[in-house]
């Protein structure tokens, strides 16, 4: 705009705040110029009536220039949009039944879409919070009359570490419910691991302060040290950073407290133990201890796979080892023992992931019968719709203005379905997340986050098109 | 709306500005007296479709080009003037001169054999 700017923005606001001044000026512009044509042709020799009717043909749509002419004045875009956002609710208004039928049908698509994809994506689809959760794997021993071991002996675990060369660690842990006293002194359990001196190592997480466990603590004398989880921390000395250095007692023994884990830290969640462990200690296991046989199958393992290696060619490698322990130890071992290597994720979610994406079809094709059943309820209003559009183009409303129209007014249909269904959803994750069965892992993470409501909106008013 | 296109005495896309600005160089006017001089001023070849004059009137007076005012007309009825700004005058020398170059270069071409 070479002269106009800040007085042209001036000149439009001006316009804006006094709309009815502004077509009443149009209207006596167009007026007098009609008047003007009318009288020139009465001079030519036309009488009255054929002089007016002469002066207004030549004009064209007097409400189409006046149009115009406003639409310059104001900022045309917004105006008509708010007009069309307010007409089309009258619109909706008028018909309470069919926007209460369109708005449920989406709701209802939309919100059990919207809950069950929150579940999907805290649940499969954000990555495990470690270091490279996609080379961590879970080994178990097997064999052909135990299909999904889940376990492994501390004996048969050290041959692994000493024979594989497919992993670069190979951590080990187990349940451990101590007794302990509360800050109060209350006596009660706490929920615990025992891991093995590397594990927070190969997992990657490091602790929010203090320090994990050294090589030394994992030994049968040593292992009377702690790491705290950061609720428990919370819960029983109040987030205070002393609690480190101190002693607390668990099954009547001193243990020092050494660290406290990061607030996200995940605890491997497919433990034996039925909450979330709130203490972790070394697992202070020697082949001396009786507990350590060759049969005592309790602990579970976890391992990094080394640079390079796939989960198959591990597999190959533990199952030859498994054959060969299963010669040299005949007695402790069926002839066809095996290990069972699985990818952390596969272990994790094995069970619940097919399901999960079953349910996400099923709730999708159900948005699609609801789009298709509100596509025929604006199809049939479309019908009754004929005259109006009719009428309207006959005034002079070009064919865009009138789409435009329409569309706002769909669109405001679509936006309320999808309002309704993300309330929906946000409710129905709650009770899914509380109805959930427990082997759905990482449920405490599912939230409707922006990216989902990012995802209800599109699939709102994508039905539009 | 309905615009005949292949009527006589059409106006080529951004001469109307120009025609508008041109009419009121010699003093304030109204809309129905701008259509009416650029008529006469034309003789009679060019007639201003009045559809488009009042959205270009008013275009101009948002760029800032002429100022309006309402007044009385000469059968004292209530009309708008529109009059050349400073900077209607300004934009109406540029464009007179481009009109110039664009005419002459056009014409030059259609001497040529």
């Amino acid at each position: 705009m070479p002269a106009g700017g800040f007085n042209e923005i001036w000149r439009r606001l001006r316009a804006l705040v006094r709309p009815k001044q502004l077509q009443r000026d149009l209207e006596d512009e167009v007026a007098f110029h009609l008047a003007m044509r009318a009288s020139d042709n009465r001079a030519a020799g036309l009488d009255a009536e054929e002089a007016g009717y002469a002066a207004r043909r030549q004009f064209g749509n007097s409400t189409a220039v006046k149009e115009r002419a406003r639409e310059l004045w104001t900022f045309v875009s917004l105006e008509t949009f708010w007009r069309d956002l307010r007409y089309g609710a009258r619109m909706l208004r008028k018909s309470p039944g069919f926007v209460i039928v369109a708005v449920l049908t989406l709701a209802l698509g939309i919100g059990a879409n919207t809950a069950i994809f929150s579940v999907v994506k805290a649940v499969l689809l954000n990555s495990l919070p470690y270091r490279e959760p996609d080379r961590l794997v879970t080994l178990a021993a097997g064999d052909a009359e135990t299909r999904s071991p889940t376990k492994v002996s501390y004996g048969e675990a050290e041959d692994w570490k000493t024979r594989s060369r497919s992993f670069q660690q190979i951590a080990l842990y187990r349940g451990w419910t101590p007794a302990s006293a509360t800050r109060d002194g209350v006596p009660g359990m706490v929920f615990g691991l025992r891991v093995t001196g590397n594990f927070f190592e190969l997992l990657g997480v490091s602790p929010r302060f203090g320090r994990g466990f050294l090589p030394e603590e994992d030994r049968p004398d040593r292992w009377h040290v702690v790491v705290l989880s950061y609720p428990y921390w919370i819960r029983q000395f109040g987030g205070n950073q002393n609690a480190v250095g101190q002693t607390m007692l668990l099954d009547q023994i001193p243990f020092q407290i050494v660290g406290v884990l990061p607030q996200n830290f995940e605890p491997l969640s497919f433990t034996d133990a039925g909450s979330a462990p709130e203490v972790w200690a070394p697992l202070g296991y020697d082949l001396s201890l009786p507990e350590a046989c060759r049969t005592c199958q309790h602990v579970q393992a976890v391992a990094r796979l080394q640079d390079g290696v796939s989960v198959g060619q591990a597999r190959a490698e533990m199952n030859s080892i498994a054959t060969r322990l299963a010669h040299e130890f005949p007695k402790e071992y069926a002839e066809d023992a095996e290990v069972l290597v699985r990818p952390l994720r596969e272990t994790w979610y094995g069970n619940v992931q097919a399901a999960l994406w079953l349910l996400l079809g099923a709730t999708g094709v159900v948005l699609l019968i609801a789009c298709a059943n509100v596509a025929n309820l604006l199809l049939a209003r479309a019908a009754q719709k004929k005259r109006e559009v009719a009428v309207r183009s006959a005034l002079g409303a070009t064919r865009s203005r009138i789409v435009r129209q329409l569309l706002t007014e769909s669109i405001l249909l679509s936006l309320a379905g999808g309002t309704a269904g993300v309330l929906l959803a946000v409710w129905g994750t709650a009770l899914l997340v509380k109805w959930a069965p427990a082997e759905i892992p990482r449920l405490s993470d599912v939230r409707v986050d922006p990216g989902i409501l990012f995802f209800a909106l599109l699939v709102s008013t994508a039905r539009e098109s | 709306m309905a615009a005949k296109k292949d009527q006589a005495g059409e106006l080529l896309q951004g001469t109307l500005d120009l025609l508008i600005l041109k009419a009121l160089a010699g003093g304030s006017m109204h809309g129905y007296g701008v259509a009416e001089w650029i008529h006469e001023s034309s003789q009679d070849v060019l007639r201003v479709e009045e559809g488009a004059l009042y959205p270009a009137l008013h275009r101009l007076e948002l760029r800032g080009l002429l100022s309006a005012e309402w007044g009385t007309s000469d059968n004292n009825r209530r009309a708008k003037f529109y009059a050349l700004t400073a900077g209607g005058r300004k934009q109406l020398a540029q464009e007179t001169e481009y009109w110039r170059r664009m005419s002459g270069a056009v014409a030059r071409i259609l001497q040529t054999a």
